[in-house]
């Protein structure tokens, strides 16, 4: 019966989409600006999301969401041709396939490779999307039995993982989480209506609106980045990149085990906050090559090691294991999904049970135009394998100027405030340094989306709670969310303490 | 103190910088009402104290290695290497003088949409990019005067929105 009602919700939400050329026509843009933005290294779907979502106001909210779905999975398509075409990663979750991906371009191989690429991420994104659909509206019946105290946690604890799991160290990821929270404090009180640290400017009593914030953190960062690299000088070799395309896209069901392993593992790792793509795509990798009967191939232009990274990379994406806390626990799975999250709030949708409860149909048409995207992915990827790889050439000195413009329409589109363009700039100056020094942003970012919530949670169990702070220590729900937000701080530091003990010992 | 090296006066700006957004927050604090401080008044000691944290790793001396200088985030091809990653120099040479500028022009790029409008201003901002670097060809000339007219078309025409006309204009106006 449950599966019925799924299968029943998918299609109709199919009939949304397919019945309405607008839709398709949408959805068409989504995946073509994804295939581009993810083929052009140091770009990928953020930048892409951060300037698009202010222009999607007159847009239907499931469309809405399915554009920046497939803006985000096409991305995980199109990334895969600079990283066997070029050796160059379009963004870190194709860089596995480069290593075997690469070799087999040098060999004059280099259709096949992406012909394996494009079909493993759409094989592997379906999987994602196919159990995420599956998944999802039963664990949000649980997700309901979540009250305020609850809520507050899980706020927390989705800023307290990722400082944890991101790069640089646990101190500096909190850090930044901190300060995250401490910009999301500005402007109105949710309680008392007064302003905070407002000093006085009008501007900043509606607060930092996390938009133009991300949109520095992300594009202008980037491309402050890029500005410190040469880039885009990268030369097609004599080589026709469409050849072999049809023999590559076959090999994907030559080697069934590998392509649903791969997508297992993706979705598992997609669906841990802050794990990432590169995490789930080097994983596979890695389990590929020790599953594997003739391991010593590897490295040296073995197919499988294409199909293995391709899968967990779409797996773990846009449509699959990244959605599941997203959409469930409004907490991202990843920085794409903090993007997809503020795409939602942007068009008054609020992630978590209700969402999936109470607006199943919208959700369900959401995943339909996934599930379309996907197809109109992998015939994108397979037709415009040629241009594409031409886009990948353009110098950074053309491409960090159009998108420092694009970044400032956005910020201005929001509000149409000439301030918000100034805290875009002085978030990506911001951003860049904080990236530099360890200082993770996507802790910033997530603390910026996740503070409202966590005050507005905290507020509201402090009143039913009487005004008293046990409320958020005696419910049996807080309290499993208490030990698990212990351990995933102090666990990591205490197994490297003990692992070090172990080793002296030995 | 450790010796504030040029490679570290970055992470030393960053830190002061942090440190100021948390000392606004326990000035500004006191003078909430009650109600809206519990929160704030939670967070304050954990932000005090991985601030400290962080400062000590600053201003304590310890160990100079190359892995010491800079923590690296990711690697200039924009893979990403699990477990340790190498360390990587400071910006320097026409790495700091890119990004020098890409800042600067970013400051431009405000400075003209807000005196002449997105129009006028992203055309201004890209003839002086251009000029900078020295890059005037048939594409990058056509990317100038193409940007505006698309941006024009864009939002005065197809989506009749309307962006921002600029100060100048605001000023003729009255």
């Amino acid at each position: 019966m449950y599966f019925l009602n799924v299968f029943e919700g998918v299609i109709h939400g199919l009939g949304w989409i397919l019945g309405d050329p607008t839709a398709v026509a949408v959805l068409l843009g989504g995946v073509i600006v994804g295939t581009v933005v993810g083929a052009i290294p140091g770009l990928g779907s953020k930048i892409a999301l951060t300037i698009l979502i202010p222009l999607t106001g007159p847009m239907a909210p499931y469309l809405a969401l399915a554009f920046f779905l497939a803006i985000s999975e096409a991305a995980s398509f199109g990334d895969t041709i600079p990283a066997v075409l070029f050796r160059t990663p379009g963004t870190a979750g194709s860089a596995a396939t480069a290593i075997d991906g690469y070799p087999l371009a040098q060999q004059g191989k280099a259709g096949y490779a992406l012909g394996a690429g494009a079909m493993a991420s759409f094989v592997g994104g379906n999987i994602g999307i196919l159990i995420s659909i599956l998944f999802i509206p039963w664990l949000a019946e649980y997700v309901l039995l979540f009250g305020p105290p609850e809520y507050f946690w899980m706020a927390i604890i989705g800023i307290s993982i990722i400082a944890v799991v991101s790069k640089g160290s646990i101190a500096k990821g909190l850090v930044a989480g901190l300060v995250g929270l401490f910009i999301s404090f500005i402007g109105y009180d949710l309680v008392t209506g007064k302003t905070r640290f407002t000093f006085g400017f009008m501007y900043m009593e509606d607060g930092i609106d996390f938009m133009p914030a991300m949109l520095g953190l992300f594009a202008v960062s980037e491309m402050l980045k890029l500005a410190t690299r040469r880039g885009g000088a990268t030369q097609l070799e004599n080589t026709d990149p469409t050849r072999g395309v049809w023999k590559g896209c076959l090999e994907v069901f030559r080697h069934p085990g590998t392509t649903v392993r791969s997508s297992l593992i993706g979705l598992f790792i997609g669906a841990i906050p802050g794990a990432g793509k590169a995490v789930a795509s080097f994983l596979s990798y890695l389990t590929a090559i020790r599953t594997s009967s003739h391991p010593e191939t590897f490295g040296k232009g073995e197919v499988e090691g294409v199909i293995a990274s391709e899968a967990a990379n779409n797996a773990s994406g846009g449509g699959g294991g990244a959605l599941i806390p997203t959409l469930t626990l409004g907490i991202p799975g990843s920085s794409g999904m903090a993007l997809i999250l503020a795409g939602m709030t942007f068009h008054g949708i609020r992630s978590g049970p209700s969402f999936i409860i109470f607006e199943a149909d919208m959700m369900y048409a959401m995943f339909a135009g996934l599930i379309v995207a996907m197809f109109m992915a992998l015939v994108v990827n397979l037709v415009l394998i040629k241009p594409v790889a031409k886009a990948v050439q353009i110098p950074n000195e053309i491409l960090i100027p159009l998108i420092l413009i694009m970044a400032f329409l956005g910020a201005y589109a929001l509000r149409s405030s000439i301030f918000d363009m100034g805290v875009t700039l002085v978030f990506g100056i911001l951003g860049y340094f904080m990236d530099r020094y360890g200082y993770s942003t996507v802790c910033m970012v997530l603390a910026m989306i996740l503070g409202p919530i966590a005050e507005e949670s905290f507020f509201q169990a402090y009143k039913i709670g009487g005004r008293s702070f046990s409320i958020f220590f005696t419910r049996p729900l807080s309290i499993a969310l208490l030990v698990f937000l212990v351990i995933a701080m102090v666990g990591p530091s205490v197994y490297q303490y003990l692992k070090q003990a172990v080793r002296r010992e030995a | 103190m450790a010796r504030a090296t040029p490679a570290r006066w970055g992470e030393i700006i960053l830190l002061t910088v942090f440190g100021a957004f948390i000392a606004t927050f326990l000035i500004d604090v006191r003078h909430l009402p009650m109600e809206g401080k519990i929160l704030s008044y939670v967070l304050a000691p954990p932000m005090v104290i991985f601030l400290l944290i962080c400062t000590a790793a600053v201003v304590l001396p310890r160990k100079k290695s190359a892995e010491n200088d800079y923590l690296p985030t990711e690697l200039g091809n924009g893979a990403v290497e699990l477990g340790e990653t190498p360390a990587k120099k400071a910006p320097a040479g026409p790495a700091a003088l890119g990004l020098g500028r890409t800042i600067a022009m970013g400051f431009v790029l405000f400075g003209c949409i807000y005196l002449f409008g997105f129009y006028f201003g992203s055309g201004l901002m890209l003839l002086a990019w251009f000029a900078l670097f020295r890059r005037f060809t048939v594409a990058t000339t056509a990317i100038t005067v193409a940007t505006p007219l698309l941006l024009y078309v864009l939002f005065e025409q197809v989506m009749p929105v309307g962006l921002y006309e600029g100060y100048i204009v605001h000023l003729l106006q009255r």
